[in-house]
């Protein structure tokens, strides 16, 4: 599996390194800015902060239509004639897309916080700006309380069994889609339909188990920002598990199909 | 080695691309597929290789059904391109050497200095010529029990063919198996021992093309024309 990996990492390695060399232009402009041009310094972090979350979906995204790609091509027998397990390719596929989504995420989001400091030390002692300074060092202190890093933590979890479920789902969708509608139309559109309904039913089911979802506060005081978690952590726990299991369900189901059904 | 294919189907919701074929192909023997378009062959192959699913029937390996398993054992080369776009001809060849033990890098790369070929070369710039080259020096690189080409001469000039099957008679396995699909009849004819024609996805004959030499005493492309020549 792990040569698996090696491979579809090179193969995707195209759109990490474009994702990677937006963020250090994006992070280059904020640094000549931001002693210069304050609102001009702003803007560009704004932008990084969305560019992290739109390379986390870039990333996924370009993952499925691979997999997508290589049961139609003729460049998919160079994986699938391999003796290497559906289910280790399949999981190979899955968790390059995982891990490098969440580095080049991570990459955005760390920058995003040192630019924030950088903008505090630059502009502490500049009125009338020291209001603003001030409540950024506010933000990084509640930041760094044990509480917020606890329930930082624990909202990274969300956030990576959310990201597995999707990717799952998403690959069991495009497998089913080949299997039934194989290379006609209407394919990519089954394959969608089919990703949503699952998704919808996985939230109700989540949602079930895990009760009232406002366990996540954030608040915006003039004492600063300040994030908790005040829900039942039982019940997230087993709303993770379920997420797990329904990622793992349907990463074997993908499996099974690449195995018995879809005809390359 | 024995390879078996027993009551073999595949399905379609308008067609039956392959009908009840039933056939042993033995080691120590290279078989010619053989049928107009349509006739089934690729699609057997496919069976064969694991990358198709058969509606119907099996395909058995030494005893075993084909699976992921057996592929460590199949190398099958389809008539298209397949490598991926960002490889070079060293990319290709280290990647058949982490997937299968059987790839021989030696062979390999004597292949490539034999057809004056770079392993810095981008596959994706390859001519036709050229990559029916480096396809057929990664499938004889490898000393898999059964090898499978799909059309390996389709697009290729006269001295590549000619070429490509040197090769095939010189790195065919004495313990395995190699079935070619062509259309060329007269050319294969001078390599291979076996030839099987399909029809309309069903096996039409299999014949000894020796025993057909001597006691018909027609070519195999005569054969050929006198099995499809009532349906033109």
């Amino acid at each position: 599996m792990l040569k698996m990996m090696k491979y579809e990492a090179r193969k995707n390695r195209g759109i990490y390194l474009i994702m990677a060399g937006i963020l250090l232009v994006l992070e280059a402009a904020y640094l000549l800015l931001v002693h210069s041009h304050i609102s001009m310094a702003a803007v560009v972090a704004v932008i990084m902060v969305i560019a992290g979350y739109v390379t986390m979906f870039m990333v996924l995204g370009n993952g499925v239509a691979m997999f997508k790609r290589d049961l139609r091509d003729k460049t998919g027998y160079m994986v699938y004639m391999t003796p290497v397990p559906p289910s280790f390719i399949v999981l190979g596929k899955i968790l390059v897309v995982f891990i490098s989504g969440t580095v080049l995420f991570s990459a955005y989001m760390l920058l995003a916080y040192l630019d924030i400091r950088i903008f505090a030390d630059v502009y502490s002692a500049q009125a009338p700006l020291s209001a603003a300074s001030a409540y950024l060092s506010q933000i990084i202190k509640n930041l760094s309380g044990t509480d917020t890093l606890i329930s930082l933590l624990h909202l990274l979890a969300c956030i990576l069994v959310v990201v597995f479920v999707i990717l799952c789902t998403a690959y069991f969708s495009v497998a089913l889609g080949s299997t039934v509608l194989r290379g006609k139309k209407g394919e990519k559109f089954l394959s969608f339909l089919i990703c949503i309904a699952l998704l919808v039913v996985f939230m109700r089911i989540t949602s079930l188990i895990s009760g009232d979802m406002s366990g996540f506060n954030m608040d915006f005081t003039d004492a600063g920002f300040r994030f908790s978690f005040s829900g039942h952590l039982y019940r997230e726990i087993l709303s993770y598990i379920f997420g797990i299991a329904a990622g793992t369900g349907m990463l074997f189901a993908t499996s099974y199909l690449l195995e018995n059904k879809i005809d390359l | 080695m024995e390879l078996v294919c027993r009551n073999l189907t595949k399905r379609y919701l308008t067609k039956t691309a392959v009908d009840n074929f039933n056939l042993t192909f033995n080691d120590g023997h290279i078989y010619a597929l053989l049928g107009p378009n349509g006739s089934g062959k690729s699609t057997l192959m496919k069976m064969i290789a694991g990358l198709t699913n058969p509606t119907g029937g099996y395909v058995e390996l030494n005893g075993e059904k084909v699976g992921w398993k057996t592929k460590a054992d199949i190398v099958y080369t389809p008539t298209e391109p397949f490598f991926f776009g960002y490889m070079t001809i060293g990319d290709v060849a280290d990647y058949y050497g982490d997937f299968f033990k059987d790839f021989d890098r030696r062979v390999f790369t004597e292949l490539l200095r034999e057809m004056e070929l770079g392993e810095s070369m981008k596959t994706r710039k390859l001519s036709s010529g050229m990559l029916a080259k480096v396809k057929i020096a990664v499938t004889m690189a490898r000393r898999a029990k059964v090898i499978l080409l799909d059309e390996p001469f389709n697009g290729i000039d006269l001295i590549a063919r000619d070429y490509i099957s040197k090769l095939l008679i010189r790195y065919a396995p004495e313990d395995g198996v190699v079935v070619i699909s062509s259309h060329m009849v007269e050319e294969i004819e001078k390599m291979i021992d076996v030839a099987v024609f399909m029809k309309q996805g069903r096996l039409e004959l299999v014949s000894d093309v020796e025993k057909l030499r001597a006691e018909e005493n027609i070519s195999l492309a005569d054969k050929y024309r006198q099995l499809y020549s009532k349906e033109a």
